[in-house]
Parts: C-alpha cells; structure tokens; sequence
C-alpha cells in the first residue's frame, strides 16, 4: 500500500471529523427545523462529541497496545478492561446503586473502576522480579476477563433484570441525555493518555524491534510499558465509562492505519485517535439516519459496518501477496 | 431394594407423564388447543404476573410451583421455586406439574423447550384491562375455579370503570412513562401499561406499544407529565433540557411505585387509580 504523508492524513481526517460531527447536528428524531436549541447544542452537539472522544479514546488505546504487545490482533480490551468494567457497571446497575461521580451515574463509575482494577490485578499477576513479560500479561488479562465473565452472568442470571439497560451497556451505547457530564470525564482521561502516547512514541517504536534490542537502545523499557499500559487502559476505561463496551473501533483502526501511514507511532498516534473518533461518530450518524429516535446498540453498527471492510482489506492484502 | 431404588428414580427421570386422569382441550392465548386436566392440581407458573392471575380466581392450593419473582400475593412466595428467568429443569421436573401456565411474549424460547419435553403448557398474554378480565375468566375455567374467575373479573371491570367515571370529561395532559433509563424504555397506548395512562386520563407522548426512544425525542415532544417507577432517578436535572421541560416546570413529575405498572395483572390496578390521582388531583 502507498503510504500517505501523515499531515496529510491528519489534515483530511480532521476535516472528515469536523464534517461528521457537523452532520451530526442535522440528523436526528426531530425534523431540523423543529429543532430547538436545547436539542441541537445540548444534545446533538453533545452527543457526536461524546461519540467522537469515544472512537479516539478507543482507537488511540488500540494502537498503544497493538504496539506495546506487537501483535495487530492486540485491541483495547486484551488486558481485562472490558471485563472488568463490565462486571463493574453491571453489578451497580444490579445493585441499584444511585450515586453520581463527577456528574457520572453510578454504573459509569463502577465501569471505571472496575476496568482500571482488572488491568492494574493483571499487572500485578504477570509480573515477575519487577518484570512484566508482555506474553504473560496477555495470559493474566485473559483469565482476569473470563474470570470477570463469569461472575456476569452469575450476577445476570440472579440479580434483579435491569435487562434494556445491562444488554445496551454490554453493546454500546452513546447517550444523548446528558452527553456533555460524560464528555467532561472522557476529554481529560483521552487527553492525558494521549499526551503519554506522544511523549513516548519513540519508545514505542523501539520496542517494535523487541525488549533487549529497545533497552540497548536507551529505553527505559519496564518503565515505558508501564506509562503505556496505563495511558492504553485509562483511555479504554473511560470511554467503556461513558459508552459502554463498543467493540471493533480500537481493533481495525490502528490496524488499518498502521499500512497507510506506516508504523512510526508519532505519526500513528494522532492519526488513529482522529480516524477512531470520526468513524465512530459517523457510524452514530448512521445509525441515527437509518433509525430515528430508536436508540441503536452502537457497538452492533460499528462491527456490522467495520467487519465487511475488513475482510475486504484483509483479502486485497492476501492477493497482493 | 437399592437396584430397585434406582430404578424407580431413573424411571422417574424420564419423560413427564402426561395428565392420568381426564381432560380436555381448552384454546389459549396462541389459540392453540391444549389438553388441560379436569382439575390440574399441580400447576406451576412461570410468570409473575400469572402467579397472581392464578392466585386472584382462587387456584393458589393447586399452584405446585413458582419464579423466584413472584411475590403477589405474599402466599406465593412460600412455593416452591423452578428458577427465575431460567426455568431448572430439574426443579420443574421434581414438581411433576400437570399444567404450566405462563404468557407466551415472555416467555417464547422456553415455552418451546418446555413443549417439546412433553409438559402441557398454557398461555394467557393479556394486553389491556379487558384481556386481564378476560384471562381471569379463562384461568378460573382452567383450575375449576369459573364463578371465581368471573366474579373477579367483573370485580376488577368495575373499578376500572369508576376511574373513568371519575376522569370522564378532564382535558388529558400529554405523558411520558418512562419504564428504564439509558436507554429509555417507554410505552405509548398500545400496551397494558399504556391502557392503564390512558383510561387514567392521561394521553401518552409516544405511539405503539413498548419501544426504545431517545432522550431528544423525549424532549421534541415535552410532555406535561412525567411518571417515572425506576429505581435511576439521580441525576435527572442534569440531563439536557430537564428543566426547560413543561412537565419539570410544573412540578409534575412523578415517581410511582414500579410494581403497580410491572404486570399485566390485578395490581394494575393501583397503577391506574394512582395515575389517575397524578394526572387529575389538583394537589397530588
């Protein structure tokens, strides 16, 4: 694949995702000129936004775990956050918990938390003298995710059946009631981890080559993966926080932009935060154009729309070979 | 004698019987014929809002088994349990029902299973007051309890009656029910629990039946009313355009109990009489 200069690539997709989030704001339940204001800057604006921070958040924590781990099937979920927060959230949604945290309901927060934990215990387990072998940590947030599972579905089966609002969590879900309370806890949490993300991307890079040849190289490297690590989970907890668990988005869009800008992360890192945060806004447009005022799992449109070309990629890269 | 304990407990694994003694073929709510016996006496439900169903026209000593859910009347709870959204197979089985009565639209992938191991299962699926009416009738006829069913029937037409006597003339303020949050689950007229907002005086903002909507269509349509029987009632005023809604303005929202506008059953009637008074009571 040619590659695309990446102030090019970050000029067009900034500019696709100022016009998706613009589209956003005509599409909706209410015809436009019955709009009020109310709905088109509270709401609206609020929502592509939130959608918009969401995909960043989610693809920016893919291509730092992609990186970290080396493995392009690597997502921002592999080291337990999504089990985690899932458990989270559903045990405070069972539970009838009903405290907001900074604005956030209770389930958002308990998702948080739950994800930060389940990342921070598979840490913990797969370290070994003050070493964490990447290959290790996949194992540990693997076990830490079933293990998260499992008690899911004990607490869904027993636990009272909240079920709309537990199945719209597990599949994502951009809200449009109160938007900007969750876009204020996404926006500080993507830009902090982003900042990490750029400030490191050289050590990222290195460590494509492997751990030793990095180290001799001058990276501090157990101390990078761990600034990584938690720059790619914070991100991915919070926007599991205020969207739920939406799936594909950190997956394919590092992947992609890995072969059309290629590897360096200096370049990737901006790259794949703007094209996850406009993909995932435009899929909410999209959901929103085909099925007015009916709230549409988005998680379901993001792999329903992604997974096709996906496999289109995937195939033209197979016959080029 | 151990060989032949075994025996017996491994016959007694096997397929459910079917009913010994008579019966015959009643149509349920499906219109399906199914042979129910001259008198079942061993009948589990698998719904809440049919335990009461069958409570109300009298059945409860021939109820075998229930959810863990049901909980109206408060005898229903000394049952035995088969499960909660999961029926135990085993626990069904250990109770050697010769009825199921349940309600088909919730019910739809279980009830299938259940068929196919050979148990007798009916459906009622009453969808406003007169389908309630109407079930109770029918299950009172099923369990041999017909006077009963009838008169509790009529009991429960009666009161629905003097609300709308009561509500008869009154300008109908615009509602929203709002049944769950994120996402918001709602109902329009179309629904047991629409029938109830409706002959309450109320006219509900949506359309249909039970469906999902969005907050901005919540907002397009600014009901006067709001009633809300969820638990997630924090952090209402900070959704967008809360307090510019009519409703908000007017101190009319109202959080209601939930299980009086949970089931297609007797206790929708507190539902309908508590609307009423929201909806029409100068000073709720």
């Amino acid at each position: 694949m040619r590659r695309i200069p990446s102030a090019w690539a970050v000029g067009g997709l900034a500019l696709i995702a100022a016009a998706a989030v613009a589209g956003s704001m005509l599409v909706g339940s209410t015809p436009f000129d019955r709009t009020t204001p109310t709905i088109l800057y509270e709401v609206r604006l609020g929502r592509a936004v939130l959608a918009f921070l969401a995909g960043a958040s989610l693809a920016l924590s893919g291509t730092i775990f992609q990186g970290l781990f080396r493995n392009p099937l690597a997502d921002p979920f592999v080291v337990g956050v999504s089990g985690g927060a899932a458990l989270g959230a559903v045990a405070a949604i069972v539970a009838g918990v009903e405290t907001t945290v900074l604005g956030l309901g209770a389930s958002s927060a308990a998702a948080f938390a739950g994800g930060l934990g389940a990342a921070a215990l598979a840490y913990r387990l797969a370290a070994v003298r003050g070493r964490v072998p990447m290959g290790s940590l996949l194992l540990a947030g693997f076990a830490i995710g079933s293990f998260c599972g499992a008690l899911l579905s004990i607490l869904l089966l027993y636990g009272s059946p909240t079920w709309s609002r537990v199945v719209a969590w597990l599949m994502g879900y951009i809200s449009d009631t109160n938007p900007w309370d969750r876009v204020k806890v996404l926006a500080p949490c993507l830009a902090a981890s982003a900042a990490v993300a750029v400030v490191y991307a050289r050590d990222l890079d290195l460590m494509l080559l492997g751990e030793e040849p990095a180290q001799q190289l001058g990276v501090e490297v157990e101390r990078s993966k761990r600034l990584l690590l938690a720059a790619g989970t914070v991100a991915a907890a919070a926007a599991v926080a205020a969207c739920g668990i939406i799936g594909f988005v950190g997956l394919i869009v590092p992947h992609v932009l890995r072969g059309a800008v290629g590897p360096r992360h200096r370049a990737l890192v901006p790259v794949t935060a703007l094209a996850g945060g406009a993909l995932l806004t435009l899929a909410d447009v999209a959901a929103r154009a085909v099925a007015p005022g009916t709230p549409l799992p988005i998680g379901a449109v993001t792999a329903l729309l992604g997974a096709p070309f996906f496999v289109a990629l995937m195939r033209r890269k197979a016959n080029r070979v | 004698m151990r060989r032949a304990a075994l025996l017996i407990l491994l016959l007694g694994c096997g397929k459910p019987q079917g009913p010994t003694g008579p019966t015959r073929a009643i149509a349920d709510s499906r219109g399906r014929e199914i042979r129910v016996p001259i008198p079942p006496r061993r009948i589990v439900s698998i719904v809440p809002s049919v335990t009461e169903l069958l409570f109300t026209v009298g059945a409860g000593d021939q109820v075998a088994g229930v959810t863990t859910w049901c909980d109206t009347p408060p005898e229903a709870k000394k049952k035995p349990k088969i499960g909660s959204i999961v029926v135990n197979a085993e626990a069904l089985a250990a109770l050697r029902p010769d009825l199921i009565v349940t309600c088909e639209r919730i019910t739809k992938d279980t009830t299938a299973d259940l068929e196919r191991r050979g148990y007798a299962v009916f459906s009622v699926d009453p969808m406003n007051f007169e389908q309630i009416a109407e079930a109770l009738r029918l299950l009172g006829d099923v369990t041999g309890h017909a006077d009963e069913g009838r008169r509790a029937a009529d009991a429960l037409l009666a009161r629905v009656r003097a609300v709308e006597a009561r509500v008869a003339g009154r300008a109908a303020p615009l509602v929203y029910f709002e049944q769950s949050v994120e996402p918001m689950w709602t109902t329009g007229p179309e629904s047991y629990v629409g029938d109830a907002i409706r002959r309450a005086g109320g006219r509900l903002v949506f359309d249909g039946g039970w469906k999902l909507v969005d907050w901005e269509s919540v907002l397009a349509r600014d009901p006067e009313v709001i009633l809300i029987p969820h638990d997630f009632r924090e952090g209402l005023e900070r959704r967008a355009g809360w307090k510019g809604l009519r409703a908000v303005k007017a101190g009319r929202v109202h959080f209601v109990a939930k299980d009086a506008f949970l089931y297609p059953a007797p206790r929708l009637l507190q539902g309908l009489e508590e609307a009423a008074r929201l909806l029409h009571e100068k000073n709720p």
